[in-house]
């Protein structure tokens, strides 16, 4: 009879054991979300329940994708130590690397439809707040603008990201007219972006 | 003999714990500044825990930030359902609305820079893969154009997202090499004005 008791005491155990605890803290994730960008350095949390003396990612953090490598997947996989100094995989995540987000013009700190302010020529490429990671991670440089008027024949045609003082004087010039800034970029990305002033 | 099974279902007990504990130690790798939402677009989120009947989000999934609620945290709390029906809380995860991406403008499918193509007449507003959910989530209408050809006094001002008959052939009367500004207000996912230069 003991040893029955035994016996059921046992394989209750064994049951017990093999049933899963239950979690204290759930995954909460937006997998629409899971992208790297070119250029772009993006910091990489882990985190892993249970007693390792260390978990360490695959890639370091904060993590840049390279140049040229939009379209791939990375794969970051997670690897705690226990205390027996044994490597535990702990799971991976994917991500998209995408191209960096296109930046926005200004001309003196005015943006796409504004009035143009024509008293400088300062020319900014930056993000808006409205891409995914701190705006102030993207740095460009100006290689070259062009500058066509309104109703005016050809373009003013400039290096670097300050507008000429003699384009700056045809400027002062026009009145009433609509003012298409177009600039070559460079840095976090590079290609082209466009603004219209008033 | 007895201490045989004894020792054997001992073995099987622990190798059976040991084993489930490794399976549910998953560590987790997550990107904290990229916990945003877009105004307009539909985001899909997902909870996983281990042992419950059912894991529920506080928001709609997938969720989708309202116009007008840029700069505001959503706080998404997650809870679960025990096989006795009892809700346990299981923590949140806050998220940063921001403005909805600024689309692309594309004329018969060229873009900012590029040499047009002055066949047609086809403008079209939408995002490109640099967006960090997938582009087919915005949805755009363009309702006026603006074009200014270097050297051409005058605007050609028209309504829609075809540049109309009228508008194409003045176009196609230009000389190679003219710069052309295309300026759009679009509304949809986002409203606003978007412009590209292009080479004849």
């Amino acid at each position: 009879m003991r040893k029955r008791i035994l016996m059921i005491g046992l394989l209750i155990g064994s049951f017990v054991g093999n049933a899963q605890k239950a979690d204290k803290e759930a995954t909460i994730e937006t997998p629409d979300l899971h992208v790297l960008y070119e250029g772009i350095p993006i910091e990489l949390k882990a985190s892993a329940n249970g007693d390792y003396k260390k978990v360490t990612m695959s890639v370091p953090s904060p993590f840049t994708a390279a140049q040229g490598t939009a379209g791939q997947t990375i794969v970051v996989t997670l690897t705690g130590t226990d205390s027996k100094g044994n490597a535990v995989s702990l799971g991976s995540k994917k991500f998209m690397v995408k191209k960096a987000p296109k930046p926005e013009l200004f001309w003196n700190g005015i943006g796409e439809g504004g009035r143009a302010m024509k008293s400088a020529g300062s020319l900014i490429c930056a993000y808006g707040n409205n891409v995914p990671f701190s705006p102030s991670k993207g740095r460009f440089s100006i290689i070259s603008y062009s500058i066509t008027i309104q109703g005016v024949k050809g373009s003013l045609d400039g290096a670097g990201s300050t507008i000429s003082s003699a384009h700056q004087q045809v400027l002062k010039s026009i009145t009433d007219a609509k003012i298409h800034v177009q600039v070559k970029y460079t840095g976090s990305g590079s290609g082209t972006t466009s603004a219209t002033f008033n | 003999m007895k201490n045989v099974i004894i020792v054997g279902f001992m073995t099987i007990s622990f190798l059976s714990y040991s084993q489930s504990e490794f399976n549910s130690k998953e560590g987790v790798i997550e990107t904290p500044e990229m916990q945003v939402f877009y105004e307009g677009i539909p985001i899909e989120i997902t909870a996983q825990a281990i042992g419950y009947k059912e894991v529920k989000l506080s928001v709609p999934n997938p969720y989708t930030a309202s116009a007008e609620s840029v700069g505001s945290i959503i706080t998404v709390q997650c809870t679960g359902i025990t096989l006795k029906g009892k809700e346990v809380p299981l923590g949140a995860k806050n998220f940063t609305v921001k403005k909805a991406p600024k689309p692309g403008l594309y004329w018969n499918d060229v873009t900012d820079g590029e040499v047009a193509d002055k066949l047609a007449g086809s403008l079209v507003v939408r995002y490109d893969d640099n967006v960090p959910f997938s582009p087919s989530k915005g949805s755009f209408t363009v309702e006026s154009y603006i074009i200014s050809v270097s050297g051409i006094k005058g605007t050609l001002v028209g309504g829609g997202s075809e540049i109309s008959e009228l508008h194409l052939e003045a176009l196609k009367n230009i000389t190679k090499g003219s710069k052309v500004a295309i300026q759009v207000k679009y509304t949809g996912t986002s409203t606003g004005v978007l412009s590209a230069m292009f080479e004849l």
